[in-house]
């Protein structure tokens, strides 16, 4: 059955152990998930505490020193700060840039996979609960779009619409809301096709209604599996479209900006402008994995043993 | 069959039709080349006469006409940059792509499949787990950092391989090979497998998931119990079956790897037709933006009409006259 | 019971599994033997550990389950001494095997020659194809399949359950194996095919000299087939004896709760009767006799293992309390 939702889910039938606490119990049976979770709420901390934990604004110009410039990791500037991961060309702290790349990293990928999140959710609820002609058009345009990498997608938009925070955030949800939609959709074909929905078409409840209140939560569990996975996803999309000079303008250092940007002078030996940047990537993008792993392990009743 | 193919031609023809008018419609109503192309100091009837002289003063519907006119016969215009047509442009660097695609998908069937099959066969083994938390890196290791991260090891520190470029080629049938010359070998190697590791992660975990889910059925222990020796039961009757999906998923990644050819292309300086893109979108050349996207729709389109073919004759089960809308 | 030469000697046979919540004893000490030509029924609920038995033959038992006891004598041969290809030999060979469902036994993406021909090659490399394939026609014929040569070369989704299951004995009977172990193999079928087949199996196997072990849970079909019938629960044999004997003079409380529970055996009018309680879990058996909880005769004596007993002649029995043959016990 379907008992085990999101503790933020709400209210929840008295009795029985709660299922939010099986739903926690569950989640830690695998150790490596509690791991990646611990790991992913430090990221989340690091990059919304960036500017009052990170040893210097890097981009506030009075902060940074250029004479300080490639300084490889530990090594101390002259007026006694230690730079524990080296600095980059422009003698910025390289910890705190990339406390400031996570920051943005972040950013852009949540708030696309939230975007695509919605759009897909609204797309495929209607989709899957009116069926029909609006659900054949929307599954072929979903079929002909998932016969496409992401990638290529959003190559192909963000070669018609430039460069830019906005339309990279486009690009992203624009390539992703077909995952959400084509989750959802099955899962509101399944459910509105289970009798209490009939049965709140029978009592004549409003087409919103059945929608938001009965259809709703019960797509709730894949899509939130999904919803994770995609978020992974946006961020190492972003940093690809960024290195590739394509994405992020240099305004926004995001991850993905800080690897390019050490890229040529790691031909030369100085690998960490571009090693560590690349280190809290990986730990960001495979944390969420994890998390998302387990997630899916514990909210598809088919795969529990 | 035939009554597939047909369908399946109209509805790829329709496909193609549809991405050239959005990409079309996108390329050319935003962003204006004009201003990248002439000196900032030209005058305003210099400005006019280029702009007439590559015909974007027209309307739109008669621009797109032009263009799908001159398309149908293979002529996307010319570059703005390099002044050569566009479609000639793509197609020299096409093969350098595809060699290197080529041999990622080599690298993805030869090692996947096998490592896949042993950590479904043994997955409590020491060689089982570590293959999978290998695949999961896979998955989450941002193929250009691992690209570079590739260079820096095996290139900057060790000094075992060169960091760009396709090396020695040698021309057969008119076109440059890198991968039959000792050097080229040397120089496709990283970015090959930079390329592949993506699909061959996707590969691994799917050859294993089909072995543990195809072990315990029936058949198998059936095949076994008839005598057969544990290599034919594995090899044909497991294999078999799990290898329906994996040739599906196969040539998805192939359009998926030609796709990301981009990233590894830019990270080794792979002279293909990914680099090509990059540096045209970053100058707007877009006769070369849209010949590209267009000749790679067009592969992908081909690449999943081969694979439909491809697993009807794998499964008996599916006829593709009869297959359902 | 006759004391001819026994084909096939199981003695002791302990079979476990080592799962991660312990150790779970599917069979634990199953002793059977049977002789050329003879049918034994192997009879017991899902989960009492037939089917286990027949693999633990076969030397099929999956990982995490072992055979960790017991003697397996096929011919004399020791089987758990052979090595793996001396295994492969037997299997399909000397012993073959026919599964429950047919909709499962045979390989959906591979033609029904390749899968009877490989069959016959393992065992044999020197014949070639072209007479294997004819003796695959045969064997099809033999189990009345019309037009063999044609749906040799149908795949196995061409075919009707029915049809499949007869493939499969075709398969299992296409190397004269001396033994056939099969596994239920009529459950899934529907009623009339469950007879023809069981009808036709019953006259190859007297044709051939084939020795048989039937495993199934139901009783009825037993009765019809079989020589001899063995009674198994939760991993042991309580009851065995001759299958008229058994199945008239049941003297294990659980048979007696068997036959009764076959609906043609209470008369019209009255409940069914049923035996109380669920099959326990393997890996949390009640100490002593497994059936005590759910026994109507159990007392404390029962919380040790019961004795084996032979009180008629030939039939045995596992019980501290058997229905012994004298008329004031049978109430029913």
């Amino acid at each position: 059955m379907k008992q085990n939702r999101q503790p933020e889910n709400g209210k929840q039938p008295v009795g029985a152990q709660s299922p939010a606490a099986r739903f926690v119990a569950n989640f830690c049976e695998s150790k490596l998930a509690v791991i990646g979770f611990i790991v992913l709420v430090l990221v989340i901390m690091i990059a919304v505490l960036a500017p009052y934990i990170s040893p210097q604004n890097p981009y506030d110009l009075a902060q940074i020193d250029f004479m300080d410039g490639r300084l490889p990791p530990g090594e101390k500037s002259p007026d006694g700060a230690i730079y524990v991961l080296g600095t980059d060309d422009q003698g910025r702290d390289m910890l705190s840039a990339i406390f400031y790349g996570l920051r943005i990293s972040l950013g852009v990928g949540v708030m696309s996979g939230l975007a695509a999140l919605i759009i897909g959710l609204t797309v495929g609820l209607i989709s899957g609960y009116f069926g029909g002609r609006i659900d054949s058009v929307i599954m072929r345009i979903v079929d002909i779009q998932l016969g496409f990498p992401a990638i290529l997608i959003a190559l192909i938009l963000l070669a018609i619409l430039g460069r830019g925070v906005d339309k990279v955030v486009i690009a992203l949800v624009a390539s992703q809301w077909v995952y959400f939609a084509r989750t959802v959709r099955s899962s509101a074909l399944v459910e509105s096709r289970k009798e209490y929905i009939e049965a709140a078409d029978c009592l004549a409840l409003g087409t919103w209604r059945i929608l938001l209140k009965h259809l709703l939560p019960n797509c709730l569990p894949p899509l939130i599996v999904v919803g994770t996975v995609e978020v992974a996803n946006a961020i190492a999309l972003e940093a690809t479209l960024s290195f590739l000079g394509i994405g992020l303008p240099i305004t926004e250092p995001s991850l993905g900006l800080l690897i390019s940007n050490g890229y040529e002078y790691m031909l030369s030996g100085k690998y960490w402008i571009s090693f560590f940047p690349g280190i809290a990537l990986l730990i960001t993008i495979t944390s969420i994995n994890l998390v998302a792993d387990q997630l899916r392990e514990i909210m598809n009743p088919r795969l529990r043993k | 069959m035939t009554v597939f193919l047909i369908r399946r031609f109209t509805q790829s023809i329709l496909v193609l039709f549809l991405v050239s008018l959005i990409v079309f419609i996108g390329v050319y109503t935003l962003g204006n080349p004009v201003k990248l192309l002439v000196d900032p100091r030209a005058t305003q009837e210099e400005v006019a006469k280029i702009t007439r002289d590559l015909g974007l003063d027209q309307p739109l519907h008669i621009q797109y006409a032009t263009f799908l006119k001159s398309a149908l016969k293979g002529d996307f215009g010319n570059s703005f940059i390099h002044n050569i047509s566009a479609i000639k442009l793509i197609l020299q660097r096409l093969p350098a792509t595809f060699e290197l695609a080529f041999v990622a998908i080599c690298i993805t069937i030869i090692l996947g499949i096998p490592l896949g099959m042993w950590a479904g066969l043994r997955p409590d083994s020491f060689a089982g787990r570590g293959i999978m938390a290998g695949s999961i890196l896979g998955f989450s290791l941002p193929s250009f950092w691992v690209g570079i991260m590739l260079v820096m090891f095996f290139s900057v520190k060790l000094g075992w391989l060169p960091t760009m470029g396709r090396g020695e080629t040698v021309a057969l049938l008119g076109i440059e090979f890198s991968i039959f010359t000792p050097d080229g070998l040397k120089h496709i190697l990283l970015p090959a497998i930079n390329l592949s590791l993506f699909s061959l992660s996707l590969v691994i975990r799917l050859t294993r998931a089909g072995m543990q889910e195809t072990l315990p059925l029936d058949f198998v222990k059936f095949a076994r119990a008839k005598g057969l020796s544990t290599r034919r039961v594995i090899f044909l009757h497991v294999m078999k079956n799990i290898l329906i999906p994996i040739v599906t998923v196969l040539g998805l990644e192939f359009g998926a790897i030609i796709a990301f050819a981009v990233v590894t292309e830019t990270v080794f300086a792979w002279p293909g037709m990914g680099k090509l893109i990059i540096d045209s979108i970053n100058l707007l050349d877009r006769p070369v933006i849209v010949a590209y996207l267009l000749v790679t729709v067009t592969i992908f389109i081909l690449v999943n009409m081969v694979v439909d073919i491809l697993y009807s004759l794998l499964d008996p089960r599916v006829r593709l006259g009869e297959k359902k809308e | 019971m006759t004391r001819e030469e026994s084909i096939l000697d199981v003695k002791g046979l302990k079979t476990y599994f080592y799962t991660r919540d312990g150790v779970a004893r599917a069979v634990d000490g199953v002793s059977l033997s049977i002789q050329p030509g003879k049918i034994l029924g192997l009879v017991g609920e899902s989960g009492s550990g037939k089917s286990v038995t027949g693999f633990s033959i076969l030397g099929l038992v999956d990982h995490p389950g072992r055979i960790t006891e017991g003697n397996l004598l096929f011919k004399g041969k020791d089987l758990r001494k052979l090595n793996d290809k001396e295994l492969r030999d037997l299997r399909g060979n000397g012993i073959s095997m026919i599964f429950q469902d047919p909709m499962m036994t045979l390989n959906p993406v591979l033609r029904i020659d390749l899968q009877m021909i490989e069959a016959i090659r393992a065992h044999d490399r020197s014949i070639d194809r072209k007479s294997a394939f004819s003796r695959c026609v045969e064997a099809l014929q033999q189990v009345g399949i019309p037009e063999p040569e044609k749906r040799l070369k149908a795949y196995p989704h061409q075919f009707s359950g029915g049809m499949r299951q007869r493939v499969a004995i075709a398969i299992a009977l296409l190397n004269k194996p001396d033994l056939i172990i099969a596994d239920e193999p009529t459950t899934a079928l529907d009623v009339t095919i469950q007879a023809q087949i069981l009808h036709e199996v019953q006259k190859l196997c007297r044709e051939n000299n084939t020795a048989m072990i039937w495993i199934t849970h139901d009783l009825t079909v037993v009765a019809g087939l079989a020589d001899q019938v063995h009674v198994m629960y939760a991993g042991k044999i309580v009851e065995e004896g001759v299958t008229g004997d058994v199945i008239d003079r049941p003297l294990h409380p659980y048979t007696v709760g068997l036959i009764d529970s076959v609906p043609g055996n209470n008369h019209r009018g009255k409940p069914l009767k049923q035996i109380p309680g669920m099959t326990p879990s393997l890996l949390n058996l009640p100490e002593g006799c497994a059936f005590r909880l759910r026994c109507s005769r159990a007392d404390e004596a029962c919380s040790k293992v019961p004795p084996i007993t032979e009180p008629v002649e030939g039939h045995k029995v596992c019980c501290f309390h058997p229905y012994l043959p004298s008329p004031e016990n049978r109430t029913a």
